[in-house]
């Protein structure tokens, strides 16, 4: 009758773990809609949701191009990273004095604000697409080769012995060992790079500033904002915020694919 | 003791880089299909001892011979190694985990396979092959460990306190199966599967297993007492009763007390 009884309790839990943040969001988009009607606050101070979303259907065709741009520079920048994090670390993993050498160029990238880089790389590469990948890629690369880094070393010593005592070879012992070692801080480094290069594209954009056609979210915020179309630019913010939240959540349901059933941190959920 | 050792230590010295002594002046002898256990305090050097054997290591000074020869560097090839920890890949399940050894060699998918599921059965865990590690309990996960470590069917067995971290049950339970691994049961020629190497620190685990208890002083780890138990080869649960048993583990227990008193020389 307890297990009945707890099995309900964890079925209610259940239910409320998404319907909880649906109600919040829910109940805070209906206070912000009831302010605006309520004291009449006009639309280039404070669009309504309803507005936005009517904004947004309006000029479907024109933001979906730029999201488009914005999100084809995101993925390009995280892929790149993937294979620049995954390839440098695996260097220094191999050897220390390459790590020691280099470390202090991929520190000096991280700590540098991508912005105040923005308008150098514009002016060696001369193209706008190129300076928005380039920086969405620096942005991406420091926590994929850190976590990728970390994981490769964080190989239990009980195994790295057992491989050596059954005479593995260097290449089995990445294939077998340290791959699958790695893959769970790989993973939890590819969240936050997803995020990041998506920030990296729209905040390089802004200093490239590029206009015309093939241009990204970034350039249709910055063109609402100067023709005081605040609609228009919070329907370009919602598609910049559903990108990163599709980003993470891709991310994560493909972390918790590949680590359930064996690693701590995708247990029981 | 005139049939040819399958290693002999002679006169083994390991002093470290930091200028710890950890063994001076070893003599062990192991004959081929012999079960030997290392006995001693903790920190005597019973692991160093195993780490010669297991070629990770070379002495400091004195001889390492491997069926007569002398060894060179590197792990020897033909021995199962056995951890106090059970060392699985957590990603992997269990028969993955088991046929290890036999991918890093290079064989094929098919009859490695087919030799994990026999090395499984072996240890009495032919229904967990699609299991993950965690799902085991900590006997099943030793068990699957001794699997790995017999599924290249060695000639030698090292074992490194592999069952300290179990429950008294469990640990009983373990040490009769790795005795009928040892002498398969049911057949007639009695010829052991592999010549084994127990370290421990447990005086009944010694004697329940062996047929040779050394026992070790404190640092610089010697070797002060080889003590042959009697008894039948074939042993089970009932052997625990035995005068013999009871008698060696008083011998033993009275050995190691000494090995712990003794001073330290290095």
């Amino acid at each position: 009758m307890s297990g009945a009884a707890s099995a309900s309790a964890t079925r209610r839990e259940q239910t409320l773990r998404w319907l909880l943040p649906l109600l919040a969001v829910l109940l805070f988009l209906g206070g912000w809609e009831a302010a605006v009607a309520w004291w009449e606050i006009p639309p280039y101070l404070l669009p309504a949701p309803s507005r936005v979303l009517v904004t947004l259907w309006d000029n479907l065709g024109s933001l979906m191009v730029s999201w488009w741009v914005t999100l084809r520079i995101t993925l390009m920048a995280l892929a790149l990273a993937c294979v620049g994090g995954v390839g440098v670390a695996a260097v220094f993993a191999l050897s220390r004095w390459v790590e020691w050498s280099l470390t202090p160029f991929a520190v000096v990238l991280q700590v540098t604000p991508v912005i105040a880089v923005a308008p150098l790389i514009m002016i060696l590469t001369d193209s706008a697409t190129a300076t928005v990948l380039i920086c969405a890629f620096i942005v991406a690369f420091f926590p994929l080769l850190a976590n990728t880094l970390t994981g490769l070393r964080s190989a239990d010593a009980g195994l790295r012995e057992l491989f050596r005592l059954y005479h593995a070879s260097r290449w089995q012992t990445l294939r077998f060992l340290l791959v699958p070692s790695a893959l769970p801080y790989f993973l939890s480094g590819l969240k936050i790079a997803g995020g990041l290069s998506l920030i990296g594209a729209v905040v390089a954009e802004f200093t490239a500033g590029a206009a015309g056609r093939n241009t990204g979210l970034a350039s249709r915020i910055l063109e609402a904002a100067f023709r005081t179309e605040i609609p228009k630019m919070f329907a370009a913010l919602l598609l910049v915020s559903a990108t990163g939240v599709l980003i993470h959540a891709f991310f994560e349901w493909l972390s918790r694919r590949l680590l359930r059933g064996w690693h701590d941190s995708e247990r029981g959920r | 003791m005139n049939s040819p050792a399958l290693i002999e230590l002679k006169a083994v010295d390991r002093r470290y880089e930091t200028g710890l002594l950890a063994l001076q002046g070893v003599d062990l002898r192991i004959a081929p299909g012999e079960f030997v256990s290392l006995l001693g305090p903790s920190g005597c050097g019973k692991s160093s001892v195993l780490r010669l054997l297991a070629g990770l290591d070379l002495p400091s000074s004195g001889e390492v011979l491997r069926q007569g020869a002398a060894a060179t560097r590197g792990p020897v090839r033909d021995a199962g190694f056995v951890f106090q920890e059970p060392t699985l890949m957590p990603w992997a399940n269990v028969v993955t985990n088991v046929e290890l050894p036999l991918r890093l060699q290079g064989m094929a998918a098919e009859p490695r396979a087919a030799a994990a599921l026999a090395a499984l059965q072996r240890v009495g865990l032919g229904e967990f092959a699609e299991a993950m590690p965690r799902e085991l309990s900590g006997g099943m996960k030793m068990r699957a460990a001794i699997a790995r470590a017999l599924v290249t069917q060695p000639a030698l067995l090292l074992l490194d306190e592999p069952f300290a971290a179990l429950d008294e049950i469990t640990r009983f339970a373990l040490n009769e199966s790795l005795l009928s691994l040892w002498l398969p049961q049911g057949e007639k020629t009695k010829v052991p599967a592999f010549t084994g190497v127990f370290v421990t620190h447990s005086v009944f685990e010694a004697v329940f297993l062996s047929q040779r208890v050394l026992v070790m002083s404190a640092r610089p780890g010697r070797i002060i007492e080889d003590l042959r138990i009697e008894g039948p080869r074939v042993r089970d649960a009932s052997f625990r009763q035995s005068p013999v048993f009871v008698d060696a583990c008083a011998r033993l227990s009275d050995a190691l007390a000494r090995a712990a008193e003794e001073p330290a020389l290095g």
